[in-house]
């Protein structure tokens, strides 16, 4: 009766390392707070975040077939960049290539906040169609400057211009461009990415983005689309677009063509008001060119290395 | 049908007005050239064409004219022999910043930049003399004038290397035009770190127009930075004619050519040559 049968001694040891557990969780709840310095340690890791560069890109997603198409991006870091990478993902190797640093764009801004609401422009004109209004405090990335209006990207993927005077620039960088030339963009589609590196070698990279290059039939297709499908096929319509037209003469009758004529009819025309409107257009740009020429100078610009 | 004419004048003045305003705004900002206008995007290009041998071998020279309240204005340049020159309308009466970036494989080799204040309906002139962004092999003078059976020295030259242990170029001329007479090493700048100089190849083919220089630095830790001499190449002109003299340092197209640091490491480089212009006696 007083030996304890072998399966209560199980359970004994059972309750004994219950209680071991519960004292190491007691240990490490309490451990943090008895060694503080321990506790920095999450923080820490979003510093080292912040060190890694940033890049900011805008990328069009479609390119033409056979043109050239230009990549740039905003880039800064913590530490001064080594460089800035194109990574084309061509077959299995990807390609790298060094992009160029805009020297005379100087300083750009690479990450703002917006001190106050502040709209979104589908382009970078005061007088622009709003897309949305940014609420203040909205961190934003700089891709790119046009006149006084970033061109920005939100953290929500809300893309567009803003004016510059409604922001506060939080990260300085710079400014790089690459492009590529008409042999490498005579292909459907490419993807690549963009590596920044920094003197410490912090790197970070872009996703991969895939460009799109459309021949000149398919950028027709695709705004007759965009129109509703109507000028798809525009020279095959063509010969049947001609024949309502003699229909229409045929049918009409003569009388109204006699209604219609004299100084009325050529006011009703289309045509006539677009004519005066270019030839309005052509007098004014040759008279305002005039008064451009008045305020020019000729410059002689003479370029040596030494 | 005279009632609702007024009406139909009215529609049509509109649509007119209309399309006028948007072709003055086309005649406005159409840009006379692809790479005018406001977005500030500067195209560097990838060439995947081999370069010739032009004096200056840069695949692109982009001027960008800034100043307050002006649309910066930017084009591509070229250089002819070893100088640029260009002429355009600019802004009067404006202080106009003038910057040059040249590019090599898309990365900017020569930048350089003044300020000008053109007056009104009045020539203005502005000299830009480029720095050397990247370390560069060149040949000084830059260009020069001489007399038909007349010598000239060229002197192969270093611009902003940094810990340069290794260097190799080709130096190509029109030997229908030039010869070489004399090779000569300059050893101030690369013994400047008490190192020895190692010749591996310093030769001359007057039937190919090709002067071969592959020098090192012994030991490696002795490497050389900033800028001077490393050799001497003595011309004799034997015909009247301009003439470019270039530098090849693409390490691609010939192994023993580049500019290599003190770890073996390739130094991304330029080559700059020189134009001779030979006149008759």
């Amino acid at each position: 009766m007083i030996k304890a049968s072998l399966g209560e001694r199980l359970k004994m040891r059972q309750f004994i390392r219950h209680e071991t557990l519960l004292t190491c969780a007691i240990f490490f709840v309490l451990l943090p707070i008895a060694f503080p310095p321990l506790g920095p340690a999450l923080p820490a890791a979003t510093i080292a975040d912040r060190l890694t560069p940033i890049i900011s890109q805008f990328p069009q997603k479609l390119g033409k077939f056979g043109g050239k198409y230009g990549i740039r991006v905003h880039a800064a870091g913590t530490n001064a960049l080594r460089q800035v990478s194109l990574v084309l993902m061509d077959g299995e190797k990807p390609v790298r290539g060094k992009m160029s640093k805009l020297l005379q764009e100087g300083q750009v801004p690479v990450r703002v906040k917006t001190t106050l609401q502040t709209p979104l422009y589908v382009a970078a004109k005061p007088n622009a169609k709003v897309i949305t209004k940014l609420p203040a405090g909205e961190v934003l990335d700089v891709s790119q400057v046009i006149n006084s209006f970033y061109r920005v990207v939100s953290a929500s993927g809300k893309k567009g211009f803003i004016r510059a005077e409604d922001t506060e620039v939080q990260v300085w960088g710079e400014a790089y461009s690459v492009s590529l030339p008409e042999s490498m963009t005579k292909r459907s589609q490419l993807k690549y990415h963009i590596e920044a590196v920094d003197a410490q070698g912090n790197k970070s990279s872009t996703e991969d983005i895939s460009v799109r290059f459309l021949t000149a039939d398919e950028i027709q297709d695709l705004l007759a689309q965009l129109r509703g499908g109507e000028k798809l096929q525009q020279p095959k319509t063509k010969v049947a677009s001609e024949k309502p037209k003699v229909k229409m003469a045929s049918t009409k009758p003569k009388v109204k063509m006699t209604h219609s004529g004299g100084g009325g009819s050529l006011l009703k025309k289309p045509v006539v008001w677009a004519g005066a409107a270019v030839a309005g257009g052509l007098a004014y740009f040759i008279l305002s060119e005039k008064d451009e020429e008045e305020n020019l100078a000729t410059l002689n610009v003479l370029v040596e290395w030494e | 049908m005279n009632e609702k004419h007024p009406m139909h004048v009215l529609r049509r003045f509109l649509l007119s007005v209309v399309v006028l305003f948007s072709f003055i705004q086309c005649s406005r900002m159409s840009p006379t050239e692809p790479q005018i206008k406001e977005a500030s995007a500067i195209s560097a290009s990838i060439k995947m064409t081999e370069k010739n041998y032009n004096a200056a071998s840069l695949d692109s020279l982009v001027l960008l004219i800034t100043g307050e309240a002006i649309t910066p204005i930017r084009r591509k340049i070229t250089f002819d022999g070893t100088k640029a020159m260009d002429k355009l309308q600019v802004p009067a009466g404006k202080i106009l910043t003038v910057a040059v970036t040249g590019y090599q494989d898309s990365t900017a080799v020569l930048y350089g930049s003044n300020t000008v204040t053109p007056p009104p309906g009045e020539e203005a002139n502005v000299q830009i003399k480029l720095d050397f962004l990247v370390p560069t092999i060149m040949l000084t003078p830059p260009d020069s004038v001489i007399i038909k059976d007349q010598f000239i020295d060229l002197y192969l030259s270093a611009r902003n290397v940094v810990e340069m242990a290794t260097f190799g170029c080709l130096v190509h001329f029109n030997p229908d035009v030039l010869q070489v007479v004399d090779l000569g090493r300059q050893d101030q700048f690369l013994q400047g770190n008490s190192g020895s100089i190692m010749q591996m190849e310093f030769t001359q083919d007057n039937s190919e127009g090709i002067v071969k220089a592959v020098l090192g630095i012994f030991p490696a830790s002795s490497a050389v930075s900033g800028s001077g001499y490393i050799g001497s190449i003595r011309f004799k002109a034997i015909k009247s004619d301009t003439t470019d003299i270039s530098i090849q340092v693409d390490n691609k197209k010939n192994s023993d050519l580049g500019l290599f640091d003190k770890n073996a490491n390739l130094m991304y480089s330029v080559g700059l040559g020189s134009r001779l212009y030979i006149q008759l006696p």
